[in-house]
């Protein structure tokens, strides 16, 4: 730039001396270039640039650095989802892990107490049973204790009537008479 | 002796008895005087008061009647020095009651109230049996 306004101002100095030896002077006027209006095209175009930089630029970056902060923002939920999503699955992984071992534990307990019961129906019938033996073994010796019940009272009964109709034939009436006063004696010692 | 309530028929009763007792035993001519005094002056509720006598008289006839059964004749000596010496040992006046009953084959049995002394043969059989 400094070298285009030195030389504009080469031009506009030395304007007199166009047809100088200076080769730039030549050159200039060889390609016809106009000091005036190359000095108007320089100011428009800085206006322009000045008037893009103030009306575009400034709207643009301020929309690209939107977009930025858009696409970083995208990006740290993107980064963050990630890690919810690991959390997530980690966290998932232990609870089916969890899950996996309740299942298990109640598996386990479910078979220990299927077998307690099991054991224990077992037991009960097995009580049951020795029961049932025992209540019957008890009935039957009731049953055998109350026939050698009955069969000595029988026995006995025919044996004291027996005895009797024979001692009272046998005994005379002195003997009964001995006998009664000797019991009165012995009731009265006793 | 039948539970009375009322404590006058109560002390009457009790007095009725002691006068119907002569040595400790039921008399029945003293029981006769009572029966003919409450006959004469009928005392209130005297139904209930004769049924308690009753029952009162019957105990003591039955706690004081010395029973004897027994097969064989007993000696009347013998029987007398027995009736004392159960009434020592029982501390009470005792009522004779003897009779005979050849089922007890041989031996006697003595009941006075709830005591029973059985040394007759048909106990001892039955003793046996059991």
């Amino acid at each position: 730039m400094k070298i285009w306004f030195q030389i504009a101002a080469d031009t506009v100095g030395t304007a007199a001396d166009a047809a100088s030896t200076n080769p730039i002077t030549r050159l200039l006027v060889n390609f016809h270039v106009d000091t005036e209006r190359f000095v108007a095209q320089v100011l428009a175009i800085l206006i322009v640039f000045v008037a893009l930089w103030l009306f575009a630029s400034k709207p643009i970056l301020k929309t690209m650095d939107e977009r930025r902060k858009k696409i970083s923002d995208g990006l740290e939920y993107a980064e963050e989802m990630k890690q919810k999503l690991a959390e997530a699955e980690k966290r998932q992984a232990e609870m089916l892990k969890e899950a996996a071992l309740e299942a298990k534990r109640i598996s386990e307990d479910a078979q220990a107490k299927a077998r307690e019961l099991v054991d224990r129906s077992a037991a009960e019938t097995a009580r049951r049973n020795e029961e049932m033996v025992a209540r019957t073994r008890e009935a039957l010796e009731l049953e055998r204790k109350q026939m050698v019940s009955e069969v000595r009272e029988q026995v006995s009964r025919l044996v004291a009537i027996t005895s009797s109709k024979v001692l009272q034939r046998e005994l005379s009436a002195e003997e009964k008479s001995r006998f009664a006063n000797a019991s009165l004696k012995e009731i009265a010692q006793q | 002796m039948l539970k009375i309530k009322d404590r006058r028929q109560r002390m009457l009763v009790k007095r009725m008895v002691e006068l119907s007792l002569k040595d400790g035993i039921p008399d029945s001519e003293r029981v006769s005087a009572v029966l003919s005094a409450v006959r004469n002056q009928t005392p209130r509720s005297h139904r209930t008061i004769l049924r308690a006598y009753l029952a009162a008289i019957r105990s003591l006839i039955r706690e004081s009647t010395l029973e004897v059964v027994h097969a064989g004749a007993l000696d009347s000596q013998g029987i007398d020095s027995f009736r004392k010496g159960m009434e020592t040992r029982m501390n009470r006046n005792l009522m004779l009651d003897s009779r005979e009953d050849p089922s007890l084959i041989a031996g006697s049995r003595v009941t006075i109230g709830d005591h029973v002394w059985d040394a007759s043969l048909r106990g001892l059989i039955a003793r046996l049996i059991d």
